[in-house]
């Protein structure tokens, strides 16, 4: 009898033993065993049916907004009421309703007051778009799922009817289920600015960033902004952000105005442009948003012009202690880790030895 | 090695009988485990077929339905912004009952029973008139924007098993 022989059936086993617990580790780390045969194929479905749903319910919002909007514009004589804080956001006046300089007349927009001309019929147009917008975006900030706020280009045709081209998919998780942890935890990604690679930690889709927003910050940033939340929940609050890095492009676009709040056409002058938005070609000194280090910021559950007076203070102190140091012109916007104005507001401290929680 | 293989797995034949006795025993021994821990492991979860197919049948149909152009008042209009307008306006209700009443039963067939929700107000096809029991309004839910801004939740629940009333205690 040869040895071989003798081994051959227990090696066998030790073979299958094996196999066996190789696959059971396989399997393992796979979720297999959570998820039963065939699920995954049915959560493919879903998922198609979930964007088939959002899809209908971007349609018909899409409807009755440019109703509503059109009876809104035509009841208030082409002038769209749209809060400074909300869309365009003024620099000097933050919460003035700048479309409008002449006021009502007994309920009528006017058009003319003594000499002055208060309303530019070319922009009709632009107001129905924004007025769309801000009911298109109310009307998304509504839906269940994370759709995009202000992702559509619009073109208005001849017989009012209004054409949107989203500029981002709407993204939906097949196997969210399973994801869940993935999607709460911020993602690391590397952005490219003029000034190199930085580290870009992208939170949407968390607790942090404002539904429909797409938020990213630098690592050091990011850590700054849990510090600002955890102070903000000792105080029984939570933190919103709602505009966070930009990249070049997407300012280039805010800017050159082919977002929904048409900066360029509103505001053919650049030095009057600029109270608005800022210009991407002076570099990011001029543009925080740029550098992955700023935040426009409320507390959650509440829009800018909800925000009192009181609630605006108690934002500041939080973000004073994390870190963050505050654009005097707009209540909203913090900086940190090193920009120009973040700088600027360091030195002065040193200086003065006073805290400086806004600069200009 | 192949051939090699084949050559030991002759050799088999002639082993030790004790050696192949062990190993056979625990072949069957690892199988037998293995088997237990696998059941063990995947037996926690129940996933019914027909119920996750029903789901997703019922979500297609109602987003047909919702797409449905109806004439109400001489405006056509679909049957999403139906609801939306019974919703302010309930004088439009009878419209909205008649057509999904004709929808349904055009769909599912007169004698299948089939229920539109609207939040929890349920409309239900002919074929629950025999349908005795209490039907309830699906949990797989669609939402649907208002006029007013807000958002509504529809539901589609069709092909609603006859209640057993042999069965019932």
């Amino acid at each position: 009898m040869k040895k071989s022989s003798l081994f051959f059936m227990p090696l066998i086993v030790i073979i299958l033993i094996i196999v066996l617990v190789n696959l059971y580790i396989v399997l393992l780390e796979k979720g297999s065993f959570t998820k039963p045969i065939g699920s995954r194929q049915f959560d493919l479905f879903k998922t198609y049916l979930e964007a088939e749903k959002a899809l209908f319910f971007i349609d018909q919002s899409a409807k009755y907004s440019l109703q509503q909007s059109i009876y809104e514009l035509a009841k208030d004589g082409g002038l769209s009421e749209v809060y400074a804080s909300d869309v365009l956001t003024s620099r000097e006046t933050p919460f003035i309703p700048i479309a409008k300089k002449c006021g009502k007349f007994y309920g009528y927009s006017l058009w003319y007051e003594k000499d002055a001309v208060c309303f530019d019929e070319n922009k009709v147009k632009l107001n129905l778009e924004l007025l769309f917008n801000e009911r298109m975006n109310s009307y998304l900030d509504d839906y269940p799922i994370n759709i995009w706020l202000d992702n559509y280009k619009y073109e208005i045709r001849d017989s009012i009817e209004i054409i949107g081209r989203a500029k981002e998919p709407l993204k939906l998780d097949i196997l969210k289920d399973e994801r869940k942890e993935a999607v709460k935890k911020p993602i690391e990604e590397k952005i490219i600015t003029k000034e190199g690679i930085t580290e870009l930690k992208e939170f949407t889709g968390t607790e942090l960033c404002a539904k429909g927003s797409k938020c990213g910050l630098t690592a050091e940033a990011y850590q700054k902004l849990e510090e600002a939340q955890k102070l903000a929940k000792e105080k029984g609050k939570s933190l919103e952000i709602y505009s966070a890095y930009r990249s070049e492009e997407e300012q280039t676009a805010l800017w050159g105005g082919q977002t929904p709040e048409r900066y360029r056409q509103r505001f053919p002058n650049e030095e009057e442009r600029r109270k608005y938005v800022c210009n991407p070609n002076l570099g990011l000194g001029e543009c925080p948003h740029m550098t992955g280090k700023a935040v426009d910021i409320r507390f959650k559950g509440k829009s800018n012009s909800d925000m009192t007076v009181d609630d605006w203070k108690e934002l500041e102190k939080i973000m004073y202690t994390a870190g963050f140091r505050r654009y005097t012109a707009e209540l909203w916007h913090y900086e940190c880790c090193g920009t120009e104005r973040y700088n600027r507001a360091v030195q002065l401290e040193k200086e003065t030895g006073k805290e400086v929680r806004a600069i200009s | 090695m192949l051939k090699r293989f084949c050559q030991t797995a002759k050799l088999f034949k002639k082993g030790s009988g004790l050696t192949d006795f062990f190993s056979v025993l625990t072949f069957v021994l690892v199988i037998i485990v293995f088997y237990g821990i696998f059941k063990f492991t995947i037996g926690g979860s129940k996933f019914e077929i027909p119920q996750q197919s029903k789901s997703i049948e019922d979500s297609l149909s109602l987003l047909s339905i919702l797409r449905t152009n109806v004439d109400v008042d001489n405006i056509e209009m679909n049957i999403a912004e139906l609801v939306a307008l019974s919703y302010s306006d309930p004088s439009k209700k009878s419209h909205l009952e008649k057509h999904i009443v004709k929808i349904i039963d055009d769909s599912f067939g007169a004698s299948n029973c089939a229920i539109f929700c609207i939040g929890q107000n349920q409309i239900k096809g002919t074929g629950c008139i025999l349908n005795v029991g209490y039907h309830t309004c699906s949990s797989d839910t669609m939402q649907i924007p208002s006029y007013d801004g807000k958002t509504i939740e529809v539901s589609l629940n069709s092909k609603i098993e006859p209640l057993n009333l042999q069965s019932a205690p």
